[in-house]
């Protein structure tokens, strides 16, 4: 079977971030409690001029060049924060792009899962040769909505993620054989208005954590004969919020063979920690997460290395759960490291907590309505030191809830 | 296995999860967030439990349990 999987590969954090810290304290909880059971430092925040379009955008744009414009059939972005219940923001995101008309485009929806969904069809239409040599685009952005004093306020972040995949593969190609899925209706967490985003933790967590152990039973049913400890040399779990990470790597190292709470630690520390490094920034990953995770471990595991195998968890609300598995490419790191997305994560403007609820209260009167010129003079006129000449995508205005989006 | 055996496996393991916390203060009426549990440090109880117990019980099915004596009528149900 040919080698198909991902070229290319970018993060998009969003401009601005609050620690959790802050937070936590602003809030009444104990930060050390809120920064271990997280194991989160920060959150991703966007100005109320950025949105699901330019965020994806913003994540895209630095790796496409002309040439893999040209090379691009099918563009499809998951998320499920589009701004538009018929509109797909594949088609926003096709003319600022400025991709070639002989694209198909569409968006995907499964809660978190959505970007892994488009990232199989893009899989398996290079796979299945109807391709015609072409690549595809896969774009996963999401951010979180407002939840003031909830309980899942620790939880909250944004950030988006842009792959290029093809049968070229230079970071990670995909097992597409090995696969295991999982599925049940449940409320968990869900978006039933533009406004909302409800969910009750602990019905979330049971699901993920069924969905994880249905999956990867499935998985280990259809590959066969899989000892946990040394057949992934590194785990990639989805992150709701980093600490999820570890709750799950430690059921499957115990489903696999039970073990004490210090061994769970130490395999932990070894094959999944390293893949936390950019969510304990952003937050939550949402459809982003497992190329967030995918990014960190690639990036911060020193025994890391080409041919090796990375197990993959996807987790969508609603819910599915699927457990794949790819094997990492030779140029991984060079190619990652050239995104230089710590240096990216550190130049958003850290905000307080104060800001936050300014910004989100901001971007709610944004939400639903017709018209509005975005405020580009808050924050002591962000837009001009961060985004003013960078070429980064943003939200113009809104005319008769036509959205104008412009290159700063 | 007794229904006195199955909560002291629930009690063991809230023990073992959580901190600050004497094995005769738990009791069966209360909540274990009662105790100071966080939603993570409950999912580890009940999956070191079931494991304990050698019983699959769909996790979703566990979401409207209040009290440690409904988790443990919960288990009974897949130990008979």
């Amino acid at each position: 079977m040919k080698k198909i999987g991902i070229e290319k590969i970018n993060l998009y954090g969003c401009s601005l971030y609050m620690n959790q810290y802050d937070l936590a304290l602003a809030r009444g909880r104990d930060p050390e409690r809120v920064l271990k059971s997280y194991l989160i430092e920060s959150r991703s925040l966007n100005p109320p001029y950025e949105d699901t379009v330019t965020m994806a955008a913003n994540a895209a744009k630095p790796v496409l060049t002309d040439q893999d414009k040209r090379d691009i059939g099918l563009l499809i972005v998951g998320t499920e924060g589009g701004v538009d219940f018929g509109k797909p923001i594949s088609t926003n995101l096709h003319r600022a792009l400025g991709l070639p008309p002989r694209v198909r485009n569409y968006e995907t929806k499964h809660a978190c899962y959505s970007a892994v969904a488009a990232l199989d069809t893009a899989l398996n239409w290079i796979a299945a040769g109807l391709n015609r040599g072409k690549k595809a685009l896969v774009i996963a952005t999401d951010f979180s909505r407002k939840h003031f004093r909830k309980d899942h306020e620790f939880v909250l972040g944004g950030v988006a993620a842009a792959v290029l995949v093809s049968d070229s593969p230079r970071i990670i190609s995909y097992e597409l054989e090995k696969k295991g899925f999982w599925t049940t209706d449940v409320y968990d967490t869900f978006r039933p208005s533009a406004f909302d985003e409800l969910g009750n933790n602990q019905i979330s967590l049971y699901s993920y954590m069924d969905a994880l152990e249905g999956s990867y039973l499935h998985y280990v049913e259809n590959v066969g004969d899989v000892d946990f400890d040394t057949y992934f040399k590194k785990n990639v779990y989805h992150m709701p919020f980093p600490g999820m990470s570890f709750q799950a790597h430690r059921l499957l190292c115990n489903l696999a063979k039970p073990r004490k709470k210090s061994e769970v630690v130490a395999s932990f520390n070894e094959k999944n920690r390293p893949a936390l490094r950019y969510s304990q920034k952003v937050g939550s990953t949402y459809s982003g997460s497992n190329f967030v995770g995918l990014c960190g471990v690639i990036m911060a595991s020193d025994d890391l290395h080409p041919g090796d195998r990375i197990g993959f968890f996807s987790y969508g609300s609603g819910a599915i759960g699927e457990f794949y598995s790819g094997i990492v490419c030779e140029e991984a790191r060079k190619i990652i490291e050239n995104m230089a997305l710590d240096d990216h994560l550190d130049a958003r403007r850290k905000v307080t907590v104060e800001e936050y609820e300014q910004i989100e209260n901001l971007r709610e009167t944004y939400i639903e309505n017709p018209n509005f010129v975005s405020d580009l003079s808050l924050l002591d006129n962000w837009f001009d030191s961060y985004y003013k000449g960078k070429g980064l995508l943003y939200l113009k205005e809104v005319k008769d809830f036509r959205r104008v989006y412009d290159w700063s | 296995m007794t229904r006195e055996e199955v909560f002291s496996i629930i009690k063991k393991n809230i023990l073992d999860n959580l901190e600050d916390i004497e094995e005769d203060e738990i009791d069966g009426g209360k909540s274990m967030k009662d105790y100071g549990a966080d939603s993570l440090d409950i999912i580890e109880v009940v999956s070191c439990s079931m494991r304990e117990l050698k019983i699959k019980i769909p996790r979703a099915e566990l979401s409207d349990i209040k009290t440690i004596d409904e988790l443990t009528d919960k288990f009974m149900e897949y130990i008979k």
